[in-house]
């Protein structure tokens, strides 16, 4: 397959596109204007408290899932027939797979609310072509620097989403902290890729955590003598007058970070971030049982359940990994396989999110936007739809190119947004409909939903409006 | 197998495998060695216990100035630009230094009056054990490497296989291995060849001439054009310019990110390949579209291949022939090199060679402040047939490396005091087990996704992972307690995403406190198989449960300050441990009910963190 892509004279402009969104494919190009509204309290548009973004690891397939409305080729797994009424984007049958939903165990889930993917993707909407660089010539289906985009929005970026997220909900922290509150950071479970800083970023990079607890962040949980703090006073103090004058600085950020520490270790000393205790204490109308129930015991089921506890505590926004997609070999056995834990946890997230009431009212439903993305799709040639090896490779042709996010929550649902997709591909050339996005773009709307200062980040990157 | 021996750029002399055609060289397709899986030009490294130099290198044990008498002290004023004048000049030319960094150094010093901070012999050891070992030094090693001449304990370390895997640490970190990008035999291959440089095997040119060309840099990216910038990053420390960047590029026009299904493995790794551009349907070179082929930034070099019986069509595209790059003979694997071999004999690659060790060990680049400091050590590498030995050893046996970093006082100049740097989460991790007598296992940074093999149902994969690094529990699963612990710290990076980070955050900090508190267990709460035994955190003859008098308080503390950060306490730092000490005696404590507090005390400060 090659990637033709038609001049730019004979459609959309990709560029002016990026800069308009969804609504310049209806009515021209747009300039993004800051909603004048939410431009007194940010300077985002604001429109969520919290984001819940999903890293499908090392390159998903997205025709199989969120594009599925392909050639064999694309999607060997063929669409789903059994998709909810209203839904116009192409989920696969690779969303019906809940083999979790089987037995007493099932019957348990059922009970609680969890449907099939296919059960509520009118609930859930589509971008179908979100590209890294939409002027470039192929798609970049490196993992190195696809992950770096990915993580970045650039080659060899600097700066994390995560950080900049955090970067720009500064003002709220600030503010929250002058009136005594504890609000958390955004948090990055995994890899560290989007809690890259540099510069004046660098003091906002975000917690990095590895695994799903906060067991290994709580320091006592019965307080030492007053002794025997003044000896760890006394050490760091030696310390710093020991230092050159311009190093104490290096001191005394840690000795800062042990005093806020001593703030936060309540809350990660807290039973509500216990994902194990099985407590049924209901916190936010859902107790930790039954949000371990929802979500199975798998890293990314653990990990989203922490997610929801975190957003309890004001955290705006929590990034995990799912998956090992990276299939060059066996995908046609391992992705339905792998697929089951992705659909429970999107599964128990549409449940969760709207059974638990959020400490500004409504439901966390209203206030939580859940995305998945990946740093790039997957290709495979030939009519089978698979390589040799039964799996699929990553090159530089549209497969590749084109990701297809979903994005699930009340946003998406109270704009009737829900089973929609923007940005269609042919069904046998996966060639675009003149509507792409960059995913700088999409990124930026994080920032710009979250009511997060993007002023400083991706300047020839708008973020996306007329969808939201 | 048979070997001849091939020159490399002028200081490059290594052996190679006798070119047969149709085989790769040094491998054997049906032969997997999970002990040693490396794949590539790592087959054509010297084996023997030949070393560019005798790794005995000058200027380890220069005298240091008597400044008071040899320079009008009044002189010195760092509020002012410095210069060198006759004076300055005759009193460096009177010192007669050997050592390139002091010899750089003594017209920015020295010479123009003044000091810098006077060495602490304590102090100097802890730093050079952090940044040679991986760790703080334990007491007895402390005892050592104060009592030796500086220069004999510079040359145990850079002679030291800590030295040797400390580096290929940073090469693993620079290079990001990841198992996902890159065949893991490519990164076993890479790894072999940072250790054959850093063990003087090899010298620094043939290094980066090695690099340029290996699948680790080719692989992990994704057009040529990013091949090239990740040379200029690599080699030379700065981008390329575009025009640099297009024509660089040329000379990885060949190079294909493809698979090999692994026979032995069980895996379908990803490799590189050959791609015979630049060439007629016949496989010889077309002259049309040859010049993509040709760089002339450096030089006019062209790089074509030429296809034979090896290759095969491009089931992509039927017109372009692919051939895996482990079918790669030697020549070709020198040609394909000519990127490193162009670039490394350019005077900013020794330029950017001696700024990363001087950053590694420094913290900052000291030749942009004092630009003849770079000059000297590069003429000092040459001196030394670019063995890069030479280079560590000058710089840790500088003025500027050993001095103090502790004077209380202000400074303006950078390099009139002692660096001071963050330790890595590993050496922060290992220094508090090595201390406390805990153990953990560790993380293989070559094998970053021991997982995936584990779950190939091969018994080659499954024998690499046992044959690495990590340990695999009685379950069959990698015991990831210390990869866990050292990732929330920012080490055992998982490159696919990012890269080791070293950070002071509120979570670092309280995961830091937290291993602290384990460890020391002061509120007597935590599991007594896994804190550190009282008898480690007290003076040999003190019973735990004996009263704690003030005697016992001064030696108790005194010994832990020996223990863990290896000096005497200060005076102020004593009469503090007495005052608080006097607290605890008076609740009627035993000295183990001090010592504890007085471990989590020491043992989370920043003095464990900061060196």
């Amino acid at each position: 397959m090659t990637n033709s892509r038609k001049p730019l004279s004979q459609k959309f402009s990709r560029r002016r596109l990026l800069q308009g969104g969804v609504a310049a494919a209806a009515a021209g190009p747009m300039i993004w204007i800051p909603n004048p509204v939410y431009a007194q309290q940010c300077t985002g548009r604001g429109g969520v408290d919290h984001i819940l973004y999903i890293h499908l690891g090392g390159g998903f397939r997205f025709n199989t899932a969120f594009n599925g409305d392909v050639a064999q080729e694309f999607n060997p797994f063929g669409p789903s027939r059994n998709v909810a009424k209203g839904t116009e984007w192409g989920a696969s049958t690779l969303l019906e797979g809940a083999d979790w939903l089987e037995g007493t165990d099932g019957e348990a889930l059922k009970a609680l609310g969890m449907k099939k993917v296919t059960d509520f993707t009118d609930e859930m909407m589509v971008l179908g072509t979100v590209d890294h660089e939409p002027t470039a010539g192929n798609a970049d289906g490196n993992h190195g620097t696809g992950l770096e985009r990915f993580n970045t929005g650039y080659v060899a970026g600097e700066n994390g989403i995560f950080t900049m997220i955090n970067y720009g909900v500064r003002a709220k922290i600030e503010a929250a902290t002058a009136e005594g509150k504890v609000v958390l950071p955004p948090f990055v479970f995994g890899n560290s890729g989007m809690a890259r800083g540099a510069g004046p970023y660098a003091a906002y990079r975000p917690p990095v955590i590895s695994g799903d607890g906060f067991d290994n962040f709580v320091f006592s949980s019965k307080p030492l003598p007053d002794w025997a703090k003044n000896m760890a006073t006394d050490a760091d103090k030696s310390m710093a007058a020991r230092q050159i004058v311009s190093n104490r600085a290096l001191i005394d950020a840690y000795v800062g970070t042990r005093e806020s520490t001593q703030k936060f270790s309540e809350i990660f000393a807290s039973d509500l971030l216990k994902t194990r205790n099985n407590s049924t204490e209901k916190v936010d109308g859902i107790s930790n049982q039954e949000l371990a129930q929802l979500f199975g015991d798998s890293g990314a089921g653990r990990q989203a359940h922490l997610a929801l506890r975190l957003f309890h505590y004001g955290s705006p926004a929590v990034t995990l990994d799912q998956g090992g997609y990276d299939m060059h070999s066996r995908e046609d056995d391992n992705l339905p396989k792998a697929m089951m834990e992705i659909n429970r946890v999107i599964s128990g997230l549409h449940v969760a999110l709207k059974k638990m009431d959020h400490p500004n009212g409504g439901k966390y439903w209203d206030h939580t936007l859940v995305v998945l993305g990946s740093e790039f799709g997957r290709t495979a040639r030939g009519e089978s739809g698979f390589n040799s090896a039964g799996g699929s490779d990553h090159g530089g042709d549209l497969a590749t190119r084109w990701m297809s996010m979903p994005f699930m929550g009340g946003l998406v649902t109270s704009t009737g947004l829900g089973g929609k997709q923007f940005g269609v591909t042919g069904k046998n050339d996966l060639k675009d409909d003149g509507m792409v996005f960059s995913y700088r773009s999409v990124m930026k709307t994080f920032m710009d939903l979250l009511c997060a200062d993007h002023s400083e980040f991706f300047p020839d990157d708008a973020p996306i409006t007329g969808v939201f | 197998m048979e070997t001849k021996t091939t020159v490399l750029g002028k200081a490059g002399v290594i052996s190679s495998c006798m070119m047969v055609f149709f085989t790769a060289c040094g491998t054997d397709e049906n032969l997997f060695n999970s002990e040693e899986p490396a794949r590539g030009p790592a087959s054509m490294l010297p084996s023997g216990s030949e070393r560019v130099t005798d790794g005995k290198f000058k200027g380890g044990n220069d005298t240091l100035p008597n400044v008071a008498a040899a320079a009008d002290g009044s002189a010195w004023n760092p509020e002012l630009p410095i210069i060198c004048d006759d004076n300055c000049r005759k009193a460096c030319d009177s010192y007669a230094f050997e050592n390139p960094v002091n010899k750089g150094m003594c017209s920015d010093l020295w010479g123009a009056g003044g000091t810098g901070t006077p060495i602490v012999a304590e102090e100097a050891c802890r730093r050079l054990w952090v940044d040679t070992v991986g760790r703080f030094p334990t007491s007895s090693e402390l005892d050592g490497c104060t009592s030796k001449p500086w220069g004999d304990v510079v040359k145990e370390r850079i002679d030291s296989p800590e030295f040797v895997r400390l580096n290929r640490r940073a090469w693993a970190d620079r290079l990001k291995y990841d198992t996902e990008s890159v065949s893991v035999e490519r990164i076993y291959d890479m790894d072999q060849i940072v250790a054959a440089a850093y063990q003087g095997r090899i010298p620094y040119d043939e290094f980066g001439t090695l690099i340029s060309a290996h699948p680790v840099l080719t692989r992990r990216n994704a057009t040529a054009g990013d091949r090239a910038e990740a040379l200029f990053w690599t080699l030379l420390g700065r981008p390329p310019f575009g025009e640099e960047r297009a024509d660089v590029g040329r000379l990885y026009t060949l190079w294909d990110n493809n698979y090999y299904d692994h026979p032995q493995l069980g895996m379908r790794l990803p490799d590189a390949y050959i791609r015979y551009n630049c060439v007629d349907q016949d496989g010889n070179v077309d002259k049309a579209t040859s010049g993509e082929c040709t760089s002339v930034t450096f030089g006019y070099e062209q790089l074509i291949l030429k296809p034979d019986a090896r290759s095969k069509p491009d089931d992509r595209d039927k017109n372009s022939r692919l051939m895996w790059a482990g079918l790669l003979t030697a020549n070709e694997w020198e040609k394909l090199q000519a990127p490193g071999r162009l670039m490394s004999q350019q005077f900013p690659f020794w330029e950017n060679a001696v700024n990363v060790v001087l950053e590694q060990y420094l913290g900052y680049r000291l030749a942009t402040s004092v630009p003849r400091v770079g000059e000297e050590l590069v003429h000092y590498a040459m001196k030394y047939d670019g063995d890069i030995r030479a280079v560590h050893y000058a710089v840790l046996t500088s003025f500027v490396y050993r001095q103090s970093a502790f004077t209380g006082q202000d400074a303006k100049l950078r390099y009139t005091y002692g660096p001071v740097k963050q330790i890595d989460a590993e050496g922060w991790v290992d220094s508090m087990d090595g201390m406390t007598g805990h153990k953990l296992s560790k993380c293989d940074l070559r094998l970053n996704r021991p997982g995936d093999f584990l779950q190939s149902d091969s018994p080659a994969a499954h024998a690499l992972v046992e044959d690495s690094e990590w340990t695999v529990n009685k379950d069959g699963d990698v015991d990831d307690a210390y990869k866990d612990l050292v990732r929330n710290l920012g080490g055992c990076p998982d490159n696919s995403q990012g890269g080791r980070f070293k950070i002071v955050s509120v979570l670092t900090t309280a995961n830091q406190l937290n291993y602290a508190t384990r460890l020391c267990d002061p509120a007597f709460e935590g599991d007594t198989d896994k804190r550190a035994s009282s008898d480690r955190l007290l003076p040999k003859g003190v019973s735990a449960k004996e009263v704690l008098s003030t005697d016992l308080i001064s030696q108790i503390y005194t010994h832990q300050m020996k223990q863990f950060y290896g000096r005497a306490p200060t005076a102020d730092e004593l009469t503090s441990a007495q005052t608080n000490g006097a607290e605890c005696a008076a609740g009627r404590c035993s000295a183990e009910d001090f010592a504890r507090p007085v471990c989590f005390a020491l043992l989370s400060s920043s003095e464990m963190l900061f060196y």
